[in-house]
C-alpha cells in the first residue's frame, strides 16, 4: 500500500469510529514495517552487519573467525606499541597500533534502513587486504589519548623522514 | 636443567616483513641463540588474519610459511601449537619471521619454548637429536565454485623433502561443501572425502583428516581440493611431516 492509499484508508476509518486513538494505535503499529531493515548489531563498536550475517557465517562473512559467529568488526589493541620505525618502514601510514577484529556478540535488530546504510561496518570480503579499514582505524587511533601514534611521527621526523602529507 | 620460555606480543607493520621479532624485543636479545640442546615448542596466534610466520633453528626451517589462528588472547596451549617437535643443538640461532601482507599492523603474540635435552653434567658441545617435524599451514584459502582439483601445496617449501617421512595432514573448512583427496607422486592415498567445519586454522588432534602416510625421499605431496558447493568457500589446511632421517 502507498502513501496515498494509507492516508485515505486512515481518513475513511475515522470517519465511521470516535475511537481515534485505537486507529493511531493500529496505524502507528502499521508502520513501524516501513523502511526497516534487519541488521546485526556489533557489540563492541555499535556498528551494523548485514541481516544474513549468521545465515551466511564462513561464507561471505567471518572467514577464518571460528564455528560460532562473532563481529569481524575491528578494533584497536592499545596496550601494544605501534610497531617501531625501522629502515624497510616506507611511510608513516604503516605504522599505528595493531589492529584485530573484536569478535564481540552480535545482536540482531530493526533500524530504519537509512540508518543501517550510514552505520553499516566495512565487511572484510569488500576489503580482503584491510587497506579502506585500516585507514578508518588509524584516524580514529590518532584522535584517541591513549594512542602513541602523534609521538610516533616526532620519531619519524628524527628519524629524517618527510612528513608531508601524513596526516 | 630448567626451560627457557620466550613470550611476547609484538606488532608488525602494515606491508611490512620483519625478519625476526625475537630481536624486535631488546628484553629478548640475550636469549636469540639455544643455550642447550633443546626441543623447540612454538605457540603463536595472530589479531586479524593477513600476517604469516617461518621458524628457522640455526640454518633448518621447521615451519615453513604459516598462516595462524586468529585471537585477542595468547596462545592456548596444546591447541595454538605450530610445532612442538623441532630440535636444536645449543648455540643455534632461534628465527621467527613475519610477514604482514595487509594495509593495517596486526599482533602477533607468541611462545617460544627449549626444553632441554641434556641435564647438569652436559659440558657442551653437540649431542644427538632426533629428526624434526616439518610444519606448514595455511589458510583462509579461497576455493572458487566448480573448482575441480586445487593443489594447495603447489611451489610450497616442503612440497617436496629430501629425506623420507610420515605425513599427517589436519584440514578444515569455512562452511560445507569442500572435498579433499591426497596423492604422493601419483598414487592416490585417500579418496575425496569431506572435512572439518570449524572455520579456523587447524587444531591437533581435532581436524586430523590423513595419518601416517609414507612419504619417501623427493616424492611429490599433492593435497588437492574440490568445491562444487555454488558459491566460494574457504578451506584451511595443516601438514606435519615426521622426517625419519636427520638431515645436520
Amino acid at each position: 500500500m502507498n502513501k496515498e492509499a494509507e492516508e485515505a484508508l486512515l481518513a475513511n476509518v475515522k470517519s465511521i469510529t470516535d475511537r481515534l486513538d485505537l486507529v493511531d494505535e493500529v496505524f502507528k503499529q502499521l508502520r513501524v514495517g516501513r523502511n526497516m531493515v534487519l541488521v546485526f548489531q556489533c557489540g563492541h563498536s555499535g556498528l551494523y552487519l548485514p541481516g544474513d550475517y549468521v545465515k551466511n557465517w564462513g561464507r561471505g562473512y567471518g572467514i577464518g573467525l571460528g564455528p560460532h559467529p562473532v563481529s569481524e568488526v575491528l578494533d584497536t589493541d592499545y596496550h601494544t606499541d605501534p610497531p617501531a620505525i625501522t629502515p624497510e618502514i616506507q611511510s608513516i601510514e604503516q605504522i599505528m597500533h595493531p589492529v584485530g577484529n573484536s569478535m564481540a556478540q552480535v545482536d540482531y535488530m530493526l533500524v530504519e534502513e537509512s540508518v543501517a546504510k550510514a552505520n553499516m561496518a566495512v565487511l572484510a570480503s569488500a576489503d580482503p587486504h584491510m587497506r579502506a579499514r585500516a585507514g578508518i582505524v588509524r584516524r580514529k587511533q590518532l584522535d584517541n589519548p591513549k594512542s602513541r601514534l602523534r609521538n610516533m611521527a616526532v620519531a619519524w621526523e628524527r628519524a629524517g623522514r618527510n612528513l608531508v602529507g601524513a596526516y | 636443567m630448567q626451560p627457557t620460555i620466550i613470550q611476547d606480543a609484538i606488532s608488525v607493520a602494515a606491508g611490512s616483513i620483519n625478519e625476526n621479532v625475537i630481536v624486535s624485543n631488546a628484553a629478548l636479545r640475550g636469549l636469540l641463540e639455544a643455550p642447550y640442546p633443546s626441543r623447540i615448542r612454538l605457540l603463536a596466534v595472530i589479531s586479524a588474519t593477513g600476517l604469516r610466520i617461518d621458524a628457522t633453528h640455526g640454518s633448518s626451517k621447521y615451519a615453513g610459511s604459516c598462516d595462524l589462528r586468529v585471537s585477542s588472547s595468547t596462545p592456548d596451549d596444546p591447541l595454538d601449537v605450530v610445532n612442538d617437535e623441532a630440535y636444536t643443538q645449543a648455540g643455534e640461532q632461534m628465527v621467527i619471521r613475519a610477514t604482514n601482507t595487509t594495509g593495517g599492523a596486526i599482533t602477533l603474540r607468541y611462545m617460544l619454548i627449549l626444553e632441554p635435552l641434556v641435564n647438569e653434567t652436559w659440558t657442551g658441545g653437540q649431542v644427538e637429536l632426533p629428526p624434526d617435524v616439518l610444519v606448514m599451514q595455511r589458510g583462509p584459502v579461497s576455493v572458487a565454485d566448480a573448482t575441480a582439483a586445487l593443489q594447495l601445496l603447489d611451489g610450497l617449501v616442503f612440497e617436496r623433502i629430501n629425506v623420507p617421512s610420515i605425513l599427517k595432514v589436519f584440514m578444515t573448512q569455512s562452511a560445507a561443501g569442500i572435498l579433499r583427496q591426497v596423492f604422493i607422486d601419483q598414487d592416490r592415498i585417500a579418496p575425496p572425502s569431506t572435512i572439518s567445519l570449524n572455520n579456523r586454522v587447524p587444531q591437533d588432534p581435532f581436524d586430523m583428516t590423513i595419518n601416517g602416510v609414507e612419504v619417501p625421499a623427493n616424492a611429490l605431496q599433492q593435497l588437492q581440493v574440490s568445491n562444487a558447493s555454488g558459491g566460494a568457500l574457504n578451506v584451511f589446511w595443516k601438514t606435519k611431516n615426521q622426517q625419519l632421517i636427520r638431515r645436520n
